[in-house]
């Protein structure tokens, strides 16, 4: 059941809380309010359904649409007669953008739900496996074969734990980790993503410092992608911030995760290659738009209360913000597809750079060579506390190992080492003190 | 004396501020009543439902005549009722451990499904083991035995006979497996639902307001809007609208077994009895719809009962909100 409500913004944000609530949004901005993490698309509702609610803020046109577009998101895809392989596969991990996005939020660890990324194990992890590319596909649709099947087994490694994985061919071949290196994929959830799209590159560019010229132990590298129009972008989007918006991490998604091709304009119901796609424009646009105009939770905890203060705090003394940057500004774009999203104050807690996280985390995939093996983007903490609320299960870093926010930490290397042994080093009290802020985001 | 009596006044006051009432039920007894007297006899139900509708589909494997294919047919809507009645407490392990589009997934994969029963081959566990889904559950097995063109139990060939005997295996296995899932002191509703009345209240409320919001926008919606068919669910076997007032019915269920709207009528009276006429009102409306909806997109009068439920529920889905804010 996928939970929706075209009437909770309208009444609740038009009727009762409408402007009233926005005058006193303008007058907590000034203040720099991290309870309001999505500015004025922040929404409240903090049940099993956080993640599914619409932003605040949106027009009633606006949200008129959201709620169109909300049941593709949901679709389940199946194969099709109108073309050869049309519609669902004949490859895939998924059949439906939920499937994956559970109730919106993070997905498990596991076959249909996760997916996994390889690569040559050249050392760079930049080379496509011969026969699959860059991403197994685990499942087909009915007469044909998947790429490989894969055994996940989760072995213990102190009090941490790891996945180890055999991958097999439908030739009964299995591939040696030596030989093809793999990285399990969770899908992150969906928190602020039309916000986080709207942050200037500027912006962006500002905390990216390659050489650590400033000494801080802190590089940050932007990741530089060409978008589907082959135009030179900031790429923003995905574990290793390979997406430059999100139509083309959308497009990304139906070709790759789902087997469904997309057309290249609405004029064309044609793919690239000049093929029928299996989407209409109107499909392709309406789920880009419903990822776009979904909000950001606030935190459980308003600014002035001692959760906020202390963890806050200890976050900030870690270092953490360093590249779990707190607050980020949305820019202004005449054209964006809601207006609400201009101008905002967010709290997404990240820079959207990618960064050297250690040997630890180090899968010895590349994707595309747009990034190193051991680099991850920095993901935006929004929403944490929320995770075992919406998906009862906590699986966090790109393959869901760490089964709590403490693993994720003691998972950090690289350029957070010196943070992640502080955290160590921590009194109980402080570490408390900062699991409880975070468990409140 | 007096002390005795200020001590035992400031107990009730303190017992009236935690409870909100004196005498009504309180959050847990809210959070209690919706596992123990809502979630699970419904999920119990739906093992019976399942098991019942197995038993009918193995007869007529064992013994395919008119009478057995009829009352496989009739079992399989019977059977309906009690999945479709799940639908507003489908958070929790229907959604997150996946056994919702195990037993409900639409629309069925008809390609894949007449590959594997039309083909030479003989259906196996191992074909089933292979098909996704949208072949599996309710509507696969209402496929094959709606929506194959299937007149009498003699058409039925061995591979759909085949298919229906493991499909019904399987359907019997997510009933159970979903059952289990909330059952018990290691359950979802224990340690989720019961630990953490707060939350549930608010959770059984959301559950109300989106099942109201998906029937009237996703299943009625979506498919009067554009006038395709192809958007309304059970449309093999013409079930489309008893699945609705099965949804309606659960959303009352949750409303009142629960002790919720005994819990809100002391938070906000007019509110509670808006939202109650308003779910009863949905229920009236949605009885007096054609089972078959797939070919009335274009029936005045369908069209006319269809635009009436969709107000009330989209009024009662306000209804919802407010109350939301004001209770939790």
């Amino acid at each position: 059941m996928k939970i929706k409500s075209l009437i909770i913004v309208m009444l609740t944000l038009i009727a009762l809380l409408g402007s009233i609530f926005s005058g006193n949004l303008k007058a907590k901005r000034n203040i720099q309010d991290n309870h309001l993490a999505g500015g004025s698309m922040t929404t409240f509702n903090r049940s099993f359904s956080a993640f599914e609610i619409p932003a605040e803020g949106l027009s009633d046109e606006e949200l008129k649409h959201h709620m169109e577009t909300d049941p593709l998101f949901g679709r389940s895809h199946i194969p099709l007669n109108d073309h050869k392989n049309a519609g669902l596969g004949p490859l895939l991990n998924a059949n439906s953008c939920a499937a994956c996005h559970v109730l919106n939020g993070r997905g498990r660890p596991v076959h249909g739900e996760s997916l996994f990324r390889v690569s040559l194990n050249n050392g760079k992890g930049d080379e496509p496996v011969p026969g699959i590319g860059f991403q197994l596909q685990d499942r087909a649709i009915y007469g044909h074969e998947p790429e490989a099947t894969v055994v996940r087994k989760w072995i213990e490694e102190g009090n941490l734990v790891k996945l180890d994985s055999i991958i097999k061919t439908p030739d009964g071949e299995i591939l040696q980790k030596e030989k093809v290196a793999r990285s399990l994929r969770i899908p992150p959830p969906l928190i602020g993503l039309g916000l986080l799209e709207a942050i200037p590159e500027r912006d962006i560019l500002m905390n990216e410092d390659i050489e650590d010229k400033n000494n801080d132990g802190i590089s940050g590298k932007a990741v530089r992608v060409k978008d589907e129009n082959g135009i030179d972008r900031l790429g923003r989007f995905g574990w290793k911030a390979t997406s430059a918006s999100l139509h083309q991490q959308t497009v990304d998604a139906y070709n790759e995760d789902m087997g469904i091709t997309t057309p290249i304009d609405p004029q064309s119901n044609r793919t690239r290659e000049n093929d029928p796609a299996d989407i209409s424009w109107e499909e392709l646009d309406g789920v880009t738009y419903y990822s776009q105009t979904l909000g950001a939770p606030a935190s459980a905890n308003k600014l002035n209360t001692k959760i906020v203060s202390s963890g806050f705090k200890v976050f900030n003394q870690l270092r953490c913000a360093s590249c779990h940057i707190p607050k980020q500004n949305t820019g202004f774009n005449p054209k964006a597809v809601a207006s609400v999203i201009n101008n905002q104050e967010i709290w997404p807690y990240t820079d959207l750079l990618v960064h050297d996280m250690g040997q630890g985390l180090d899968d010895g995939v590349a994707e595309h060579g747009l990034t190193k093996t051991f680099e991850w983007r920095t993901p935006p903490l929004w929403g944490l506390g929320l995770t075992k609320r919406v998906n009862h299960y906590v699986g966090f870093l790109h393959d869901g190992r760490a089964r709590n926010i403490e693993e994720a930490i003691l998972w950090h290397g690289g350029e957070a080492e010196a943070s992640k042994n502080k955290y160590i080093s921590l009194s109980k009290n402080k570490k408390a003190q900062l699991l409880a802020w975070l468990n409140q985001l | 004396m007096k002390k005795p009596l200020a001590i035992i006044a400031a107990l009730a006051i303190s017992s009236t501020v935690i409870t909100g009432c004196g005498n009504g039920p309180n959050k847990k007894d809210i959070s209690n009543a919706m596992v123990d007297s809502v979630v699970l006899p419904s999920y119990s139900k739906l093992v019976k439902a399942s098991k019942d509708l197995n038993k009918d589909i193995q007869t007529l494997i064992s013994n395919p005549t008119e009478i057995s294919f009829e009352k496989a047919k009739k079992t399989w809507r019977s059977s309906r009722k009690a999945w479709e009645i799940t639908e507003t407490w489908a958070y929790g392990p229907a959604e997150t451990l996946d056994f919702d589009p195990n037993l409900d997934d639409w629309p069925v994969s008809t390609n894949e499904l007449s590959q594997t029963l039309d083909s030479k081959n003989d259906f196996t566990n191992s074909t089933f083991k292979k098909l996704d889904t949208t072949s599996r559950g309710f509507h696969g097995i209402e496929y094959v035995l709606f929506g194959r063109g299937n007149n009498s139990a003699e058409d039925l060939s061995p591979n759909e006979l085949a298919y229906l005997k493991i499909a019904g295996d399987d359907l019997v296995n997510n009933s159970e497996g979903l059952f289990s899932s909330w059952s018990g002191i290691e359950g979802f509703g224990t340690i989720v639902v019961k630990s953490d009345p707060s939350n549930a209240i608010l959770d059984i409320l959301s559950g109300i307001e989106g099942c109201m919001a998906e029937v009237a926008d996703g299943k009625l919606g979506a498919a009067f809007d554009t006038n395709d068919s192809g958007e309304l669910e059970s449309t093999f076997s013409g079930n489309t609208g008893n699945d609705i007032v099965s949804n309606l019915k659960g959303v009352k269920a949750a409303w009142e077994k629960s002790k919720l709207k005994t819990y809100s009528l002391n938070k906000n009276k007019s509110l509670s009895i808006t939202l109650s006429k308003q779910i009863d009102d949905s229920i009236k409306l949605a009885d007096k719809l054609p089972p078959r909806l797939n070919d009335q997109l274009n029936n005045d009068l369908t069209k006319d009962i269809v635009d009436k439920l969709r107000n009330v529920l989209n009024s009662a889905v306000e209804t919802t909100v407010a109350l939301t804010s004001e209770i939790s």
